[in-house]
């Protein structure tokens, strides 16, 4: 009886040991396994964080150009450019004391604080500041997406024009990230901060539109946007 | 027993874990397809409704020449090559129209893309005709002794024969010497013609026109639309195919060939040849572009929101 007790005491011991070092064999493993995939998953992460702050920057730059002309574009400098950024585009449909009824789409409403408009009809090319801009429901029939306002004008265009409300803008690649500036206001980042500023920057300015830089961990993208109304649009 | 039990447990937690983490990275691989997925549709919607707008252009018509101004009276147009855009053009003033495109992805997907273009009327008319007959004249008219004016177009062409030779002022105004051949009558100025435009053409680029500011000779062979701010004289070594335009008089000398059509605000003599023909007339006007509506201005691609 005594012998067989101490036996299966043994045996039990070595049992246990066999089985700690298995399940720290099989610990090990698992663990390493796991923090591969977590290393994975991260990098992936990393890569299409990365991939989304440069496909937002040539969203947004490709989104601006096409509603410029080159002289929309004020000054451009390796890490930044000032432009004209159209926010709307309004057709004048009556006549208002001190200025217009316009039928208005555009991003946002047009706020005098910041928007100056430019007369884009036929052959007339004129910069005129919004003082004023009030809803004006009615006093001119307007399609669907539109919204009927009442501008008031530093000067009153002729006949019927088309106007395009714009701000004064500049585009920043510094800092690791997009910024846009409105004025003189600061630079708000419009992609994530994984942009290398060392890489990244603009490029040349023509009547075609403009280029860029963005590095990406490690990679350079170099892109090319272009104004709807270029040189060789038409 | 109790230790299995945790072993299990443990397993089951770790299985867990790395299915979280296979199925995160699994999730980041397909927002990566289905946000470039969507960023190719978005470019095909864009060109899907530019492409329409471009089209509409080909669709001018007299109903939309004479349209009234205001959205109200926007006039759709069947111009897109899928059912997924639509244009319309909206007058804006005498001179000005906005054309607008919209291109929707099928249900039950939302893509949108919009697009505006500013253009002015074309530079003729649809209700004009750029060659009612091969000499129009609103001053005198000489032919020559020697001189052909024949309103019968080559049989390479559908139109076969033009109602006049020669349309002027008044009947008086057209003089027909002897030996001078003229085949077809004489009839009144058309109500409206492409004599009326020639300011406007003055100042045209288009492909294939010609245009001067001064009295002109021409004495080689020249092909397309020839306008001219004054007289023009057709010397004896021109050879001209198209559409000659001037606001002063014309003047075709001996052995000058010229098919297609002459036109003057002044009078002509023709002691060459002109022949009509129709087709190549409209193939110049074609080639030009002054049937279509041109895009106004250095913004004529307006922002669309």
């Amino acid at each position: 009886m005594r012998a067989d007790h101490c036996r299966r005491a043994g045996a039990t011991l070595i049992e246990l040991l066999a089985a700690l070092t298995l399940l720290s064999l099989i610990v090990v493993v698992v663990t390493g396994m796991c923090v591969a995939q977590l290393r994975l998953a991260r990098a992936a992460g990393v890569r299409a964080a990365a991939a989304d702050a440069a496909r937002t920057a040539t969203m947004v730059l490709a989104g601006e150009a096409r509603r410029m002309t080159a002289g929309d574009v004020r000054a451009a400098s390796a890490d930044s450019i000032a432009i004209r950024a159209f926010r709307g585009t309004a057709l004048t449909c009556g006549s208002a004391p001190g200025g217009v009824f316009v039928r208005y789409a555009g991003d946002r409403l047009p706020d005098p604080a910041k928007d100056s408009i430019i007369v884009a009809s036929a052959g007339v090319q004129q910069v005129i500041p919004l003082l004023g801009s009030t809803p004006a429901h009615g006093a001119c029939t307007a399609i669907a997406g539109e919204a009927v306002l009442e501008w008031r004008l530093a000067t009153v265009p002729s006949d019927t024009a088309v106007l395009l409300v714009f701000e004064s803008g500049a585009y920043h690649l510094s800092g690791r990230a997009l910024r846009y500036r409105i004025g003189a206001a600061g630079r708000q980042p419009l992609t994530a901060e994984l942009l290398s500023d060392a890489g990244s920057g603009f490029g040349a300015v023509t009547g075609r539109g403009f280029t860029f830089a963005l590095d990406v961990a490690g990679r350079t993208i170099d892109r090319a946007v272009f104004f709807a109304n270029g040189e060789d649009a038409r | 027993m109790s230790r299995r039990g945790a072993a299990l447990a443990l397993t089951l937690v770790l299985l867990v874990v790395l299915e979280c983490v296979v199925i995160g990275t699994m999730h980041l691989a397909l927002q990566e397809h289905r946000i470039g997925a969507n960023r190719v549709a978005s470019i095909a919607l864009r060109l899907e409704v530019e492409n329409a707008v471009r089209r509409a252009l080909g669709y001018w018509s007299a109903s939309i020449d004479s349209m009234a101004t205001g959205p109200e009276h926007r006039i759709p147009i069947a111009a897109a090559t899928t059912g997924l855009a639509s244009a319309s053009v909206e007058r804006l003033n005498a001179g000005l129209y906005i054309v607008r495109g919209e291109a929707r992805e099928a249900p039950p997907r939302v893509g949108r893309a919009v697009a505006q273009l500013l253009v002015m009327p074309p530079l003729i008319g649809a209700d004009v005709d750029p060659t009612p007959a091969p000499l129009v004249a609103e001053g005198m008219v000489t032919v020559r002794a020697g001189g052909v004016v024949s309103a019968q177009a080559p049989s390479t062409c559908a139109d076969s024969v033009a109602a006049h030779a020669v349309l002027a002022a008044a009947p008086g105004d057209l003089v027909i010497e002897a030996g001078a051949e003229m085949t077809g009558s004489g009839g009144p100025l058309p109500e409206s013609s492409i004599l009326q435009h020639i300011e406007p053409l003055l100042e045209s680029t288009a492909f294939g026109l010609v245009a001067v500011a001064t009295d002109t000779l021409i004495d080689a062979p020249f092909t397309g639309i020839l306008v001219v701010a004054g007289n023009v004289t057709l010397g004896v070594n021109a050879d001209v195919e198209g559409l000659v335009l001037a606001s002063g008089t014309i003047d075709v000398q001996e052995n000058v060939r010229v098919e297609g059509a002459v036109m003057a605000r002044g009078g002509a003599v023709v002691a060459g040849s002109v022949a009509w023909n129709p087709c190549v007339v409209r193939q110049a006007v074609a080639l030009a572009g002054l049937t279509r509506p041109r895009p106004a201005g250095p913004r004529a691609w307006l922002p669309a929101f």
